[in-house]
């Protein structure tokens, strides 16, 4: 066999299996197959939650929203922010009556309540009673609120210009529902989608931050600059 | 004990309005908390855990009525002083990377002939029942105090499982799409009035990771890393992720690289 002609075989057979090797990894990322560090990841995780109850079991299974977020850490590219934008408006499901205020009394009391959703046979919570939806950890809801958390933005007037028209109710009932369907790989739970809050807790919820009389919109006790930290007392 | 805890409550009480502050300028802060724990740290009852960890390590006990000292925990048979600072590591007897905690269970398993499933379900102190494990890490960990935290991070293992525990950190799941990022890859915020660490910040992560086990007030005990990341997943509403487990050593792993260069210093005391 002529030399030249083998070489210029041995190269068609190295552009072949590259072009294989090239398909096969695009397919599996369409696919959203894993890649080898992600195998690994989840053998451990497979391996570290033992014998699970098939719903406790499936906490861990990521969606595509999880995975896409975890990928992208949470920073999503135009194309893929798109992508999750219509799959999570998609997933939105409304009340059978309809979007109406709830009760802003029930909202303030769930936008303070932690309570609900843990599991496993150390401390879980009691299933039975209802989930709360934790707003302060990582809001501040009021004016005078020196007890929420800061990782999402102040929710101090926030109902002050919108109210309880139809338009911004819809939008917070989304909003809560399911924020990735305004923010791609937003830090805040899709409370809604996931059941982990009710429609109508949301739309309780949704009440409280409107409603123009509520606490969070009063703008009385609005002020500049929180108040200066109290030095603390020397220990005795 | 009550004599030793009241001023411990009522200064941690008073500490309170300084976590309380919505944007603390961090040097500020990290100032006053520094200052408090220096006060603290001769009343901290820690040192009792840390007392009883030593007389547990060193006495013979279990079904072969042996101590811990013949435990290789990494320097060697016997040898405590810096062992923790090099971990977690991978262990040629065990196969695999294990943390202070893993190791001590390897070691209190084949050596003393405990029962493993039973050591693994007792390992955290309940109102009832306190905690062996607890206690015999802290001991072991304050035997590095003074050391600056470096894992070795060689062996193909050790690097396999820091990046593993570093897709973890960032892994969403559950009904809460959380991750360990969620909470800890931004400066200066809060959960609640609990200030949070940033990955991204080292000053942050080596104050944090040299300073546990640490004293719970709250809790009134010794808890470990081991317990922060079962709290952590218990509260991102996750299943219990199992003691020892490798998701656990490997984020473990994966912080103490973050955290390179703390100078350990334990037990430390948190609210």
């Amino acid at each position: 066999m002529c030399p030249a002609f083998a070489a210029e075989r041995a190269l068609g057979i190295a552009a072949l299996i590259l072009l294989i090797l090239l398909a096969g990894l695009s397919a599996t990322t369409q696919a959203r197959g894993l890649s080898a560090l992600e195998r690994q990841v989840e053998a451990v995780i497979r391996d570290s939650w033992g014998d699970l109850s098939g719903q406790e079991a499936r906490r861990l299974v990521q969606d595509d929203t999880q995975l896409d977020c975890s990928r992208a850490r949470n920073q999503p590219g135009p194309a893929l922010s798109e992508e999750i934008l219509n799959r999570e408006r998609a997933r939105i499901r409304y009340p059978e009556g309809g979007l109406r205020p709830g009760d802003p009394v029930m909202g303030a009391e769930l936008a303070r309540s932690g309570y609900g959703g843990r599991v496993g046979a150390r401390r879980p919570d009691d299933p039975g009673r209802a989930n709360g939806g934790n707003c302060q950890a990582c809001h501040m809801l009021e004016p005078r609120d020196d007890a929420g958390g800061t990782l999402g933005p102040s929710l101090a007037g926030y109902g002050i210009g919108r109210g309880l028209d139809p338009e911004s109710l819809r939008h917070l009932y989304e909003r809560i529902y399911n924020p990735q369907s305004q923010m791609p790989c937003s830090a805040m739970p899709r409370f809604g989608h996931n059941g982990f809050l009710t429609p109508e807790q949301i739309l309780d919820i949704a009440a409280y931050l409107l409603h123009p009389d509520s606490p969070v919109n009063r703008t009385d006790t609005l002020r500049e600059a929180p108040a200066d930290p109290v030095r603390p007392a020397a220990p005795r | 004990m009550r004599v030793l805890l009241l001023p411990i409550l009522l200064a941690c009480l008073g500490a309170g309005p300084v976590l309380a502050q919505p944007a603390p300028v961090p040097e500020e802060g990290a100032d006053s908390i520094a200052e408090y724990r220096r006060m603290l740290r001769e009343g901290n009852p820690g040192e009792l855990w840390v007392a009883r960890g030593q007389q547990l390590f060193h006495a013979p006990r279990g079904p072969n009525a042996v101590s811990l000292e013949a435990c290789d925990l990494g320097l060697g048979a016997g040898v405590l002083d810096g062992a923790y600072a090099a971990l977690p590591r991978y262990f040629e007897d065990a196969g695999r990377v294990q943390d202070l905690e893993s190791r001590l269970v390897h070691c209190i398993v084949n050596l003393q002939g405990f029962d493993r499933a039973q050591l693994l379900q007792d390992a955290f102190s309940t109102g009832e029942r306190e905690s062996d494990m607890e206690a015999l890490a802290v001991y072991v960990a304050s035997r590095s105090n003074g050391m600056p935290l470096a894992v070795q991070l060689e062996h193909p293992r050790e690097l396999e499982l820091y990046r593993i525990g570093e897709a973890l950190f960032h892994r969403r799941s559950g009904p809460l799409d959380m991750s360990c990022a969620t909470c800890h890859s931004r400066e200066s915020r809060r959960i609640r009035l609990q200030t949070l660490m940033n990955i991204s910040n080292p000053v942050q992560v080596r104050e944090v990771m040299g300073s546990w086990p640490t004293y719970r007030v709250s809790q009134g005990t010794v808890r470990t890393l081991q317990h922060r990341l079962w709290d952590c997943h218990w509260q991102m509403r996750l299943p219990d992720v199992e003691y020892v487990s490798d998701a656990t050593v490997a984020l473990i792993l994966y912080l103490t690289e973050q955290g390179r260069g703390g100078v350990i210093d334990v037990p430390s005391i948190r609210r």
